[in-house]
């Protein structure tokens, strides 16, 4: 909409047959709102078409007048008290949804001229018999609080001081007790923000008992939200503790999943020193984490997932016989195949082990880099969780380095590294392999990798010398980390076999020294130089396979 | 929970309709939303929350749209995604499909609609049976404009009073989805029943309503335990089930919503004979063709029979020349899938089908390989339940007396149906 657009729009608003009809205002309206949307729209020239649509006679036209004046700030004063004028008349009104409406306008925009009456007003809404207006003048308090708080408010102070003078704090704690049950929840939220640098709301005895006796009547969000509430309160002894699970035990499996994982932390707070309960508690969720995990929410499967990483053997207890319901789908997203496979791994017993070994190694050749890498350190947590079984499951590297696909194998060289030597040996002959991958891979993590596994295997193949040329001849183009390994893994080769490798790390030494770029690798292979000349003996004890430098892999 | 504002954008991150709720953040933020968006897909990273400064936005996507909303604050993020997930299922009951036109065609009262779902960032009133009562998608004159029903305030609250029928009906749907995975050696790694019992009530008045079902539970304690029952796990029921009542003696009772809602829904964990079973043969001759053969198997009693059955089976990108070959139902190759549809209009129980398909692959090879996606299924077969679940009544009683009529129907449909290959 460019300004023409915006000047025929409101000289045919002027025209009163437009103006009465409401179809004619909504397409109007619509095309104000959207343009509201962009960054740079000057609102103000709409104002007085505003504040005449705020008295008109169709309620839709009306909601979005208001809706659009809280979008404009610093404008004419004397329409402003028109609109003032029209919002407080609004409050006599005796459809709820208007008096609703004006109390929330009249909270919301931030000019002078409506300040002075905000408080006025939500006080006369909270004591409203409509349900409805009573809610609207509750969350305005917030509004009020938030506006007159802001610094560099002029008028903040002032209203500041008309707030805390109020009473509403203490309006809003009686109306905990409110008839209608959202009254009572959002009293309490509200509350819970305006007090939040005095701690929120404060809980005794009594409130906590109230609040639990109601708790059914409440909506889904309130339950979720007084569940989250409750987790504050410490009651003082084990009867009270029993009283609040025996009242709270059904929203254990309430249908909003949210609902269930606050309560659920409410009684692990609570049985906080009685650890033998616990085992219990989870075991009455089982079935809800399970229709969890079973209904294709994928965000919701996510965040539920992250909360069972805060208790990881309780929920690995509850979950063990259930594995297959946290199997990857094809088409869920990576950060929930991760997720469910980081979690999976964590079930492994003597009866499951073949099934999540299979989900593990079908993932392993995910398309996804972040995928494959996760099954693939999950892989290399079993072989160091079950050192018996290590030697077998060393296997199935073998077959991941090769895979065809390059990302494969560069995380599978990932995942050995962080894997002892020994381990590394049952993997089976893959010398000749791995020589290929640190020639081919053009990956630098894959490369390093690659380079530095080669000197926990006893290769001798003339495949090695041979990559190694290679890697003298492109030398210069090779990234800094690999001339880093490659430089360490031919000084320690020469250690191993020092006539096979001499005029390989002599060539070597020759261009790290040499090296025009990279002083971090100059200086190292003047270090190595200076190491392998003064004491050849304890060189090759410092750089021999067992050697000190064996054990970390940078 | 408090969310600062929800957005809804196009696919191009265009905001259709936003609307700040708390006023503590710069409403423009949200163009730097999609590029990183974009970045994180470019590096197969995604993630349902996206983190910009101190404002953290969280997102679902839903057709073609983004629904975002965004915070400050230390949100709880399970409870914004129900809320998104509920705001989208508002929508649907509203304009029957959510997608970037029904936006536009309605952006006024969707503007109406966020103002009353929640208030300065705290979801209010979302049950949107309630607010069909009084924001409705045709403007009003202020004097009969519609006003908040009493039910926002009434011990039953998702029923208003004084409703009239002229023929008091209810229809009950049981609809049981099947969840299945195979593995590629055969092996069932998980199958499970998803039911749901659906309703739609047209009745007058505040009527009060008994469902019976053939609950093994139920049954053992009456001593009935050698009928047919089903144990029926993790139940869900919607909010006018009461639940003390089921807990004691089982029984279902409820004053219903007006019109269309789901009553319960329960999760069977039994294994039964996957309903329909397709064995694949596959040989990839590298570089030249690659052969399918399927045999499709129905697994139960022969006077049910499964209508509009698809096999999906997945067939590599870069196939080409199909041809097919197949006795019963038709085969259709669908590029835009990937995939080779082989419909079968009706399937009766205890039938064996088989599809032979052939296709060419291109000499020089596919750079990117792709994974082995699993064989998928659809099907529907009426009259008939899984897990073996019936209606036996339903009672209706009113303080007036009418007759009512109930009307049960019962089907069983493809959930998560999934076969994988080798």
């Amino acid at each position: 909409m460019d300004e023409r657009a915006v000047e025929n729009i409101l000289s045919s608003l002027s025209d009163t047959r437009n103006f009465n009809d409401p179809k004619y205002c909504h397409l109007c309206l619509k095309k104000i709102m959207q343009y509201s949307v962009k960054k740079s729209a000057d609102m103000s020239v709409f104002l007085p078409a505003i504040v005449n649509m705020m008295a008109h006679s169709d309620l839709l036209v009306k909601k979005a007048a208001c809706q659009l004046l809280t979008k404009i700030s610093g404008a004419k004063c004397e329409l402003m008290v028109l609109a003032v004028n029209t919002l407080l008349k609004d409050m006599k009104e005796s459809n709820p949804v208007i008096r609703a409406l004006a109390i929330r306008t009249m909270c919301n925009v931030k000019h002078e001229a409506f300040q002075e009456h905000c408080i006025s007003c939500i006080t006369t809404g909270i004591a409203d018999n409509s349900s409805y207006v009573r809610r609207a003048a509750i969350m305005a308090c917030l509004s009020v609080f938030h506006i007159s708080n802001e610094q560099g408010n002029v008028w903040g102070e002032v209203e500041n001081e008309k707030f805390q003078g109020s009473g509403l704090v203490h309006k809003l704690y009686e109306m905990i007790r409110d008839s209608d049950p959202v009254v009572s929840v959002d009293c309490l939220l509200v509350l819970n923000e305006l007090l939040r640098d005095e701690g929120g709301v404060v809980l005794n005895k009594k409130l906590v008992g109230y609040l639990l006796k109601r708790i059914s009547e409440y909506t889904p969000w309130g339950i979720a939200y007084v569940a989250k509430l409750i987790q504050k309160y410490k009651p003082k002894c084990e009867d009270e503790i029993f009283d609040i699970m025996n009242c709270l035990d059904p929203y254990l499996d309430h249908s909003n999943p949210v609902v269930c994982i606050n309560t659920l932390e409410i009684f692990i707070g609570l049985i906080s020193d009685m650890p033998h309960l616990s085992e219990d508690i989870f075991m009455r969720t089982q079935s809800k984490f399970l229709s969890i995990f079973s209904s294709g929410n994928v965000e919701l499967m996510t965040t539920t997932l992250n909360f069972c990483r805060k208790y990881p053997s309780d929920m690995s207890k509850m979950l063990i016989n259930h594995h297959k319901t946290l199997f990857c789908k094809v088409k869920e997203p990576s950060y929930l195949k991760v997720e469910k496979l980081n979690f999976v791994v964590t079930l492994v017993n003597v009866d499951n082990f073949k099934d999540i070994l299979e989900e593990i190694v079908t993932n392993c050749y995910d398309n996804d880099t972040d995928v494959s890498l996760c099954a693939i350190q999950c892989l290399g947590r079993l072989v160091r969780d079950f050192p018996d079984l290590s030697d077998k499951l060393m296997k199935a590297f073998n077959k991941l380095l090769h895979s065809d696909k390059s990302h494969v194998v560069c995380n599978t060289l990932q995942v050995l590294v962080s894997l002892s030597s020994q381990n590394i040996k049952c993997v089976g002959d893959i010398g000749i392999r791995l020589c290929t991958i640190a020639r081919d891979q053009t990956d630098t993590e894959g490369r390093t990798a690659a380079l530095y596994l080669i000197t926990s295997l006893d290769t001798d193949s003339s495949e090695l010398l041979y990559m190694f040329e290679c890697f003298i001849e492109e030398y210069d183009d090779l990234d800094s980390k690999v001339k880093c390994q490659l430089l360490l893994t031919v000084v320690k080769l020469f250690c191993t076999q020092p006539a096979r490798y001499q005029y390989i790390l002599s060539d070597v030494l020759d261009l790290c020294i040499n090296d025009g770029v990279d002083r971090d690798i100059v200086e190292q292979a003047k270090f190595y130089y200076s190491v392998l000349e003064a004491n050849p003996g304890l060189s090759q004890t410092i750089f021999q396979k067992d050697g000190i430098f064996n054990s970390d892999n940078s | 929970m408090s969310a600062s504002a929800v957005y809804i954008l196009d696919m191009k991150g265009k905001v259709l309709i936003c609307r700040n709720y708390r006023g503590d953040i710069d409403m423009s933020v949200i163009d730097k939303f999609m590029p990183m968006v974009m970045d994180m897909e470019d590096e197969g990273q995604m993630s349902p929350i996206v983190q910009h400064g101190d404002v953290a936005f969280i997102y679902i996507k839903y057709n073609n749209l983004y629904l975002v909303a965004s915070s400050k604050k230390n949100a709880n993020v399970a409870l914004v995604f129900s809320f998104l997930h509920k705001l989208v299922q508002i929508f649907l009951e509203y304009f029957k499909e959510l997608e970037e036109e029904s936006i536009r065609d309605n952006f006024v009262l969707i503007y109406e609609l966020l103002d009353e779902v929640m208030d300065f960032g705290f979801p209010q009133t979302t049950d949107s049976k309630i607010l069909q009562e009084y924001i409705t998608q045709d403007g009003h004159k202020l004097e009969i404009a519609p006003r908040p029903p009493m039910a926002v305030t009434n011990a039953v609250s998702w029923r208003s009073e004084g409703l009239k029928y002229r023929k008091n009906e209810v229809f009950l749907d049981v609809i049981e989805s099947v969840n299945l995975l195979v593995s590629a050696n055969g092996n069932v790694l998980r199958s499970e029943i998803v039911g749901a019992i659906k309703m739609r009530v047209y009745l007058s008045g505040m009527p009060e309503l008994r469902l019976g079902l053939n609950d093994k539970v139920l049954f053992e304690s009456t001593g009935r335990g050698k009928s047919k029952s089903v144990d029926l796990e993790d139940v869900k029921f919607h909010q006018c089930v009461r639940l003390s009542r089921f807990e004691n003696d089982r029984t279902i009772s409820f004053v219903p919503p007006d019109g269309e809602f789901e009553l319960m829904s329960y999760r069977l964990n039994t294994h039964v004979k996957p309903l329909i079973w397709v064995e694949s043969v596959i040989e990839r001759h590298a570089h030249s063709r690659v052969e399918y053969m399927i045999k499709a198997k129905s697994q139960f009693k022969r006077r049910s029979t499964a209508n509009n059955v698809e096999i999906v089976i997945p067939v590599p990108p870069d196939a080409d020349s199909p041809k097919f070959k197949t006795t019963v139902g038709s085969c259709k190759y669908a590029p835009e899938m990937n995939a080779v549809l082989w419909t079968i209009k009706s399937f009766p129980g205890g039938k064996e089908y088989l599809m032979r398909a052939h296709f060419g692959l291109p000499s020089v090879e596919n750079e990117d390989q792709e994974g082995r996606p699993p064989i998928s299924i659809k099907f529907e077969i009426p009259y008939f339940t899984v897990s073996g679940i019936q209606v036996r009544y339903l009672k209706i009683i009113e303080k007036s007396g009418y007759q009512a009529l109930p009307w049960v129907r019962y089907i069983t449909q493809n959930g998560d149906y999934q076969l994988r290959t080798s």
